[in-house]
């Protein structure tokens, strides 16, 4: 059986991870409320992808230094708290955004340091070097905070109507209900199931291309034989 | 003859889901009736939208994820009744469609249709509409008009009795209205000795099993009885509070919904019990009027926990009560 | 049945039939004999009718006569054999039919009362038993009119229960007790007085589609497409099962599947359009309608999943596959086939 596209568009996802394959969202289900509470819309999103690039990177790539230099059962307190460090510059950082962001984001804006993502990426780190290490976590950044802009971008407009602040569509019905939790926990389901849908799309075109393929070579041998 | 369609029972119980469903629909149909002759014929074409959008949306979601359509399945015709049951009938007609879209949906699609939806789609629905536009969900309008089919200026809106209880105000509505549904409220959840005859039939065709509504019913009127405000008699309060609502409606039609309530005996009175609970603690502590419908999401979400606490329970007790009779024999044997 | 029972048992103790028995119950049986039974050599066994008969003597007059037991298809002869030493406390005779349509118990009772009772009678001398009765089902339509209440001073007991009646309804009595069907008695009475062997089976032939329904009395090994062909049948049948109703076997081929000792009826159905199969909507009612007290609905769901372990630990061995559950399914789930399925792969897997 001939599988040249499906491997040619498995390659391509090998080179995505962390943010295709194996997305910290949308596959393994990490750090949700966070994601999805705060991203409301997109100045809220904004804020939580800055202060998670500043507090998670950084404690990523330090983990992957220490390794097991401190014992295992420091390692769950040392990091967090390195995390709970890093949240003060970032909150001079995204103060500049909006002057009421801190005041619309409440608690999770603190709460965005310490998350199952963070807990998930330094385990995975122990076995590699600090500059791997360094693209991982990026790369589940750039996998997190891409779903978020999704999100809060749909949920804005389907909320106010409008991108950070400038009314967009101004005659369409609009559902206050996509800015609160609810709304984003079921937009959040179908986007899942809609990445699922366009994977297995995907996957069936390049299967039926590579059988297209196959048939071909198979035309060609057995005019090749004839001609023999 | 095909031996692997046939089984061991060959004769089977006549009613099947679909009576089951149809029995519903019997049920629900008569307050179309009763509202047609206070609000006009605006009435139908709520319930026809919802009915017509829920059907639609359900065979759609059939056809998207590959199953066979069941034209048999009645279910998404109970949703969209009961959706429009619980709306104003001075409601626009894009709230009625958007109800039962994220119904159908939301609520009962994804986890796989008829049969295994946690939630109850219309309460889901209903939620929705009442989360996204509560100012507009809550304004009723006076019953004997003939409303039109574009509501305008001329039509005026009031808030419910329900509202006054809200405040904690008394509405001081007369038994003959309150058992007539005389007041404004939603299209068809207000005309109690209707529903009460609907339950009637429905217990007797086995539909919904007694105990549920009552043990409801009982712990709401307890909770209405002993927290009533000042200078009303707790009888008073415990049929305004029954009846002014949509709290006997949702108590017959949605809390009764075989998908979504535990199986067992005492599991449901224990759920009835709690959803009775949930819902006059939602009525006191939140924004919202229509408080019924988010217990019984509530309460849908714990129903499997209810069942496995009972098949925890159910053995103990068997075992304490056959020790206790072995107890009393032993005794009855050394008197004599 | 208590409150408190209500409420811990969750079940309410099997389910309501119709039992529609009436046509081929009113009639007494018709014999439908082919060459085996009237050519068949009969034999004497020389004891002396005047005097009580003993165990021994019964028990050779049994095995002469080659009687088999309706209920439960084992030769009479090694049942009695089978039977403690010491006398029996209770000696019954099963006319139980609780399954709708099959009369083929009760039918020989009510027309040959007299030679029934007898054979019971010699029976309970010979092993001394305290009580004979006969248990007769209640939930039968004009019971008092046509069942009596004493058959010559022996009580006809109405035993009361609904559906999966016959196997329950002899759980409370202990090991002394001794259960013989009503046709396997009426055959013994004959073996006893005429010296005839056992070739014949008594059938209840019903069902929507059968002109004629009666009981007869059949040669054993005769085709059931002669059977049904002596009642006549208005329509083709949809399937035609040997058994009862509830819990009998599909007959593929009637032309080449012969009456057994053990055929109590042959029912032919024609059902016009199979009902559609939905999905299970969580009514309960499999779950009330159970007479052991087990969860249909979770047992059907661990067996059609793969879930051996989950399914014995809700009680999977104890299913005794009476098919309530599937009967007042209203979803049209084949919710006893696939237990009992499950009970066969995952119990023998666990021994």
């Amino acid at each position: 059986m001939n599988l040249t596209y499906v491997r040619k568009y498995n390659r391509f996802l090998r080179k995505t991870e962390g943010i295709l394959l194996n997305n910290p969202i949308l596959t393994m289900g990490l750090a949700l409320p966070l994601i999805v509470i705060p991203s409301y819309g997109l100045m809220g999103t904004t804020a939580v992808s800055l202060a998670m690039l500043i507090c998670f990177v950084p404690s990523v790539v330090v983990s992957s230094i220490i390794k097991d230099k401190i014992p295992h059962w420091l390692q769950a307190v040392v990091y967090p708290i390195l995390s709970c460090l890093l949240l003060i510059p970032a909150k001079f950082l995204v103060q500049n955004i909006s002057p009421l962001i801190f005041d619309t984001l409440g608690i999770y804006f603190s709460l965005i340091c310490v998350n199952s993502l963070l807990m998930f990426s330094v385990e995975k780190v122990q076995q590699k070097k600090p500059v791997a290490a360094l693209v991982f976590a990026v790369r589940q950044w750039l996998g997190a905070s891409l779903v978020a802009f999704l999100c809060g971008m749909i949920r804005e407009l389907m909320a106010a109507g409008s991108l950070w602040g400038i009314p967009v569509l101004k005659n369409t019905p609009h559902f206050p209900v996509a800015q609160m939790a609810m709304g984003g926990f079921i937009l959040l389901g179908f986007l899942t199931a809609l990445f699922r849908l366009i994977h297995r799309i995907i996957l069936f075109f390049t299967l039926n291309a590579s059988a297209a393929l196959d048939e071909e070579t198979q035309v060609t041998e057995e005019r090749g034989e004839t001609q023999k | 003859m095909n031996s692997s369609l046939h089984h061991a029972p060959y004769i089977r119980h006549p009613e099947s889901s679909r009576t089951l469903m149809s029995d519903v629909i019997i049920a629900l149909v008569p307050l179309y009736f009763m509202s047609y002759f206070y609000y006009g014929f605006r009435v139908f074409a709520v319930g026809g939208i919802a009915v017509l959008s829920c059907l639609v949306f359900d065979w759609l979601c059939g056809y998207l994820t590959y199953r066979r359509i069941n034209l048999r399945d009645f279910s998404p015709i109970v949703t969209g009744i009961i959706i429009s049951m619980l709306m104003p009938p001075t409601i626009d007609f894009h709230i009625v469609f958007a109800a039962s879209l994220f119904a159908i949906l939301v609520a009962k699609a994804p986890f796989g249709g008829t049969g295994h939806n946690i939630f109850n789609p219309a309460a889901a629905g209903v939620a929705f509409a009442t989360i996204c536009w509560d100012s507009k969900l809550f304004l009723y309008t006076p019953t004997l008009q003939h409303l039109p089919m574009q509501i305008n200026e001329s039509v005026s809106l009031l808030q419910g009795p329900t509202a006054t209880l809200k405040l904690g105000g008394i509405p001081r509505l007369g038994i003959t209205e309150l058992l007539l549904g005389n007041f404004p409220g939603p299209i068809g959840s207000t005309y109690t000795l209707i529903i009460f005859a609907c339950l009637i039939y429905l217990i007797a065709r086995h539909a919904v099993k007694w105990y549920l509504p009552l043990s409801y019913i009982l712990s709401v009127s307890l909770i209405a009885a002993f927290h009533h405000p000042f200078g009303v008699s707790p009888l008073e309060s415990i049929s305004n509070e029954l009846f002014a609502g949509s709290l006997f409606f949702v108590s017959v039609y949605l809390l009764n919904d075989p998908v979504t309530t535990p199986k067992y005996h005492i599991s449901r009175i224990l759920y009835g019990l709690c959803a009775g609970a949930a819902t006059m603690l939602f009525r006191y502590f939140s924004p919202l009027e229509l408080s019924a419908v988010f217990a019984i999401l509530l309460m849908n979400a714990l129903a499997p926990a209810f069942d496995c606490f009972c098949e925890w329970l159910m053995p103990q007790l068997q075992a304490r009560h056959t020790s206790v009779q072995e107890d009393t024999t032993v005794q009855g044997g050394q008197k004599s | 049945m208590s409150v408190f029972n209500w409420l811990v048992t969750g079940s309410s103790n099997g389910i309501l039939l119709e039992q529609e028995k009436e046509p081929a119950l009113s009639k007494p049986f018709l014999p439908f004999y082919s060459s085996a039974t009237l050519q068949s050599q009969t034999f004497s066994h020389g004891f002396n009718l005047s005097k009580q008969l003993t165990k021994a003597q019964l028990i050779e007059i049994a095995r002469l006569a080659s009687i088999i037991d309706e209920r439960d298809g084992k030769a009479l002869a090694d049942k009695l054999e089978q039977t403690p030493a010491q006398k029996i406390s209770v000696l019954c005779a099963d006319a139980i039919d609780d399954e709708p349509f099959v009369s083929s118990q009760i039918n020989p009772l009510l027309h040959c009362r007299s030679q029934v009772v007898q054979a019971l009678k010699w029976l309970a001398d010979a092993f001394q038993a305290d009580k004979c009765f006969i248990a007769v089902y209640k939930n039968m339509s004009a019971l008092d009119t046509k069942i009596p209440t004493s058959i010559e001073s022996v009580e006809v007991r109405r035993m009361e229960g609904r559906y999966p009646m016959e196997s329950r309804a002899f759980r409370n009595y202990g090991k002394d007790t001794l259960i013989i069907g009503t046709a396997a008695l009426l055959h013994l009475y004959r073996a006893v007085t005429e010296g005839k062997v056992q070739t014949t089976s008594f059938v209840t032939i019903a069902g929507n589609c059968v002109s004629n329904p009666c009981n007869l009395e059949v040669t054993i090994g005769t085709p059931v497409s002669q059977v049904l062909e002596r009642c006549g049948l208005t329509r083709t049948p949809s399937y035609i099962i040997e058994g009862s109703a509830m819990q009998g076997i599909l007959i593929q081929d009637q032309d080449h599947t012969s009456v057994q000792p053990a055929t109590r009826s042959i029912l032919a159905f024609h059902v016009d359009r199979q009902e559609q199969l939905y999905s299970c909507v969580g009514c309960g009612r499999c779950i009330e309608a159970c007479p052991q007290g087990l969860n249909p609905r979770k047992l059907y769901r661990c067996v059609t999943t793969h879930h051996p372990q989950k399914a014995v630990s809700l009680g999977l061995s104890n299913c005794i596959g009476c098919s309530s559950c599937s009967y007042i399914c209203p979803s049209r789930l084949d919710l006893s086939y696939h237990i009992m399925l499950g009970k066969q792969r995952f119990v023998s897997e666990q021994k």
